[in-house]
């Protein structure tokens, strides 16, 4: 559709323009409130100064009240005429504008002339006929334009010096018309971004990407629909909130119901029903309970997931009469189980008392029961001694009620999944989360909620952010929930910080808070940080080159955003012998990803290698016993995952790991997901370091000392080094491929050594200058410790134990003898530290 | 469009499209009314037991006559109530009906309706202050 052809699409609504052009809709409608106010209160006024009038006692004992009204009469009534003069024309005209205005709506509930719904939304026609005859101009020049400017955070002036600048231009602007909705904001956004380049290019510059733009216009379209939901209350779908006269006339009480169990109203729901979470269950559950016999369903869905939702769904269907005809007239009411349980003395009163309320449920001949938490209740009555399903199998055969079970995933998975009852009985029906396309809608109310009753404004940035993040950074808990919770922690955040506007930044810096993983675009001190890693990274790691610059690239990916959210923020196996900085690396980038090196979580493999390993790792259902991983993640599900060792350990953890790292989660033994996509996961092996010697090798070593030399000028083939690790079947091809990287670590040479040395002498030296000592570091002492602390096999490990045993021991003894004191000069010859 | 076309415009809509629109509003209260007064269902559960309340157990034939008995009293309170509500839905359908017969019949006077207490409205001010 043309930029012309949208322009004639606007013909439904010609007179609603006028007016709009003209008066505007708003005005018009707070007008016509202002004048009834208005006639109400002359004609009050009027009918009582006529009846003061009449009225013979007042005339008598108040003459000057009657002498007022007298006089005021005439003024009155010629008010009263006008106000009712007044206020008939607007309503007329308001009439008149509300005709076409609420055209586009579509109402559940068809009204008597089912009428052709326009192309395109009245907000569309609004800004085809700003007159620039520009899609552009006319979408910022409009009403509707500049609230989607204001919720993507582009200030009016902004605007106006973009569009001054770029002024009137030929567009070949064309949007797709849609099969079954009107076109509306989104889709005009969308096609001003497709064709538009200088709006690209603003965008653009305002870090606004497609998404954000059409996400506005989606929300301003929504909006403006849920107003008009609002203020059209002689539609069906308004007046069919009202409850009926006697609907319940004809089924029996529910007084023990009502004491027990909360009835689920239609329309006083709490539940948020924007957007489409819950449909396809609702229209599920209708399906089910609308059947003969057996009509129960069992709801489940992962803990946190909003399992209300459908039932506030079907609720509210029943309450406008949109319903199967099964049920027609049908009450909900949700059972909290666990509290009766534990109001019950013994199993016969728990027994009795339940059996009642449903007797009481099926004589009402209208209940759909609904047990919340059925898993824990079943639990519950188990340790009371009694068997619920069997207890009310009766009810779940029965054509006079239908019953609603609730459970968590894990739980249905361990109690119900393989009961024959069950299977027979109920109807499953999963629930799935919201994601973060369906908590958009939701979330959209809540900010709009939050923003009236505190006065803060949310970007649409800001609100996309809290759903991302809120799926990304926050794994316990389901979408919309996670994302409400982080959107009202953001209220009193801005509040306090006294910055009413909430965009994206000030989402990203809470969950940066909260998590401790730096999200956002990386800014000052931060970036010169990134860029520079290689050089942070080798303040504390002597050489390594190579797998310095592996790293870095991969970190500098992950902190850029662009890697998988769906896999750990960055994959890592370190090959190489023991000692050579592999685990100084992780600490490294433990302190420039996360700031801490206590972030770290380390896994010793070599203590899981035999065959319980995956159980102590993943927890065992039988006894309830949870796993080293599972309550490790649980506890910092941010941060560094390092396994040391990672070859030792056997083939079905290496299983579990890979699906870790492929999916950035894993199910533990009690059914429940447990994450692992904020995590910087590092395995350390040191398989094949023989090779890796040998590569390196020169070959002059010193066959007397028999202490082989590194050449450290040498490449490593790492090709060869990784298909010799296959060959020799120490990690599968397909676990080595979903690593990010698989990086070589060197050996040290003797002059790496010197310098980790002198690292070391540093540290010592440090500790000395408080005990007002000084320690001379030469060429001597560094030369000595690289002959004794160099070890092949543990490259620099036997450095620390030949300070501790050599240079600080020879200090000790100084001390102790008397030969150094506080201010000495302390310079440590050859033959003494022999 | 602009302002002076304004009137024209209203003219238009008041002589064609506000008719439907009346007739919608008209069909919306009165399926409102029907459903606010249950008018169908009460109508199909006229004997039914007033909130099922019926006495099963008869044991004997005084049981026998004393369960015929209550049964027939809750379905005969039962059936009043159903009628009283039925007969005032009934008659707030037909006042619904008059009052919009007479809304169709002076729709088209309603602007002069208008404008006709603009002028008594101005004309009583002028001789009040003239006065």
């Amino acid at each position: 559709m043309t930029y012309e052809e949208l322009q004639a699409s606007t013909v439904p609504y010609r007179y609603a323009l006028c007016v709009e052009h003209s008066i505007k809709g708003s005005p018009l409608l707070k007008l016509e409130r202002v004048l009834r106010y208005a006639v109400a209160f002359f004609l009050g006024t009027l009918i009582v100064i006529s009846i003061l009038e009449t009225l013979p006692f007042v005339a008598v004992q108040f003459p000057h009240i009657v002498r007022i009204a007298v006089s005021l009469h005439a003024g009155i009534q010629s008010l009263t005429f006008l106000s009712i003069g007044f206020w008939t024309l607007t309503a007329l005209l308001y009439a008149s504008f509300a005709s076409e205005y609420f055209g586009d709506t579509r109402p559940i509930l068809t009204e008597g002339d089912a009428r052709n719904v326009p192309k395109i939304r009245y907000e569309i026609a609004v800004v085809a006929t700003t007159g620039f005859g520009d899609p552009t101009l006319d979408f910022f020049g409009s009403r509707f334009g500049a609230r989607v400017a204001e919720r993507l955070n582009l200030a009016p002036q902004e605007v106006l010096t973009y569009l001054n600048e770029r002024g009137k231009q030929p567009l070949s602007f064309v949007v797709l018309p849609l099969k079954e909705e009107s076109i509306g904001l989104a889709e005009y956004v969308g096609a001003m971004f497709d064709t538009d380049p200088t709006f690209q290019q603003f965008c653009a510059k305002h870090e606004i990407s497609r998404e954000d733009a059409v996400g506005a216009g989606e929300w301003v379209s929504r909006m403006e629909t849920t107003h008009k939901q609002q203020l059209r209350f002689w539609g069906r779908d308004a007046l069919g909130r009202i409850p009926g006269i006697g609907k319940d006339w004809m089924y029996g009480e529910t007084a023990l119901l009502e004491r027990f169990a909360e009835e689920l109203g239609g329309s006083s729901t709490s539940v948020p029903l924007s957007g489409a979470i819950g449909k396809r269950e609702a229209s599920e559950l209708e399906r089910v309970l609308s059947r003969g016999r057996e009509a129960n369903v069992l709801l489940v869905g992962e803990a946190g997931v909003p399992k209300q939702i459908p039932l506030a769904r079907l609720a509210q269907k029943i309450a406008r009469g949109d319903i199967l005809p099964p049920l027609e007239h049908k009450r909900m009411f949700v059972f909290g189980g666990t509290l009766f349980v534990s109001s019950m003395k013994d199993k016969n009163s728990f027994e009795e008392e339940l059996i009642r309320m449903l007797t009481e449920a099926v004589k009402a001949g209208n209940i759909i029961f609904v047990f919340d938490n059925f898993d824990t209740f079943v639990q519950g009555a188990k340790a009371l001694g009694s068997d619920v399903l069997r207890l009310i199998d009766s009810f779940l055969t029965s054509p006079h009620i239908q019953i609603i079970a609730i459970a968590e995933m894990g739980m249905y998975h361990a109690l119900f999944e393989h009961d024959t009852t069950v299977g027979e009985r109920f109807e499953v029906v999963r629930m799935e989360g919201a994601g973060i396309d369906g908590s958009l809608p939701v979330l959209e109310e809540e900010a709009l909620r939050a923003e009236s009753a505190n006065g803060v404004f949310f970007t649409f940035q800001a609100v996309r952010s809290i759903a991302e993040s809120a799926d990304r950074y926050f794994f316990d808990g389901t979408m919309p929930d996670k994302a409400i919770d982080l959107l009202k922690e953001m209220v009193p955040l801005a509040l306090t910080n006294k910055h009413p506007l909430i965009g994206r930044e000030q989402v990203l810096e809470l969950v940066s808070k909260k998590t401790g993983i730096k999200t956002g675009v990386a800014k000052g001190e931060e970036r010169t940080k990134l860029l520079k890693l290689e050089e942070t990274l080798h303040e504390r790691i002597v050489g390594q080159d190579d797998a310095i610059i592996a790293i870095s690239g991969a970190l500098r990916r992950a902190r850029s955003g662009i890697g998988n959210p769906n896999r750990p923020i960055g994959s890592f196996l370190f090959l190489g012998p023991t000692g050579v900085g592999k685990t100084e690396t992780t600490k490294a980038l433990a302190q420039v990803f996360f700031n801490d090196e206590a972030s770290i979580n380390r896994l010793d493999m070599s203590e899981y290698q035999t065959d319980d390993a995956l159980n102590r790792l993943m927890g065992i259902f039988e006894n309830g016993k949870t796993g080293m991983l599972s309550n490790m993640l649980r506890d910092k599900p941010y941060g560094v995952l390092l396994l040391d060792e990672f070859e030792k350990t056997n083939k079905d953890v290496h299983d579990l790991f890979l699906q870790i790292l492929d999916e950035g989660f894993f199910t533990d033994a009690t059914g429940k997901k447990v994450n692992a996509r904020n995590l910087m996961i590092i395995a350390t092996s040191n398989a094949a370091s023989d090779l890796i010697w040998s590569q390196l090798q020169d070959q002059n070593s010193d066959i007397q000392t028999r202490v082989p030399k590194i050449d450290s000028s040498k490449k490593i083939n790492k090709d060869v080094i990784i298909t010799e690790i296959i060959n020799r079947g120490i990690f599968r091809p397909e676990l080595l491929n979903r690593f990010d990287g698989v990086v070589v670590f060197k050996p040290l040479s003797a002059g790496e050594l010197k310098i980790i040395a002198g690292y070391m002498l540093q540290k010592l030296q440090k500790r000395l200058k408080e005990k007002g000592l000084e320690l001379v570091i030469n060429d001597t002492l560094l030369d000595y410790l690289v002959s004794v602390g160099q070890d092949p096999k543990f490259g620099a490990r036997p450095m620390n134990r030949a300070i501790q045993e050599k240079v600080e021991q020879v200090i000790a003894e100084k001390m102790l003898r008397g030969e150094i004191s506080a201010g000495s000069k302390v310079e440590l010859t050859r033959e003494e530290l022999r | 469009m602009s302002i002076v076309l304004l009137p024209l415009s209203y003219i238009r809509w008041h002589c064609t499209t506000a008719w439907r629109d009346l007739w919608r509003l008209y069909t919306n209260l009165s399926w409102f009314i029907f459903n606010l007064f249950s008018i169908k269902l009460l109508a199909t559960t006229l004997f039914s037991p007033w909130h099922r309340l019926n006495e099963k157990k008869a044991k004997g034939s005084a049981g026998f006559l004393g369960k015929v008995i209550i049964n027939t009293i809750t379905r005969f309170v039962g059936a009043c109530i159903r009628i009283v509500v039925i007969l005032t839905g009934l008659g707030v359908l037909i006042l619904c009906a008059i009052f919009f017969a007479g809304v169709f019949a002076l729709w088209i006077f309603v602007p002069f309706v208008a404008l006709g207490c603009l002028y008594l409205g101005v004309h009583g001010l002028f001789t009040t202050f003239a006065s």
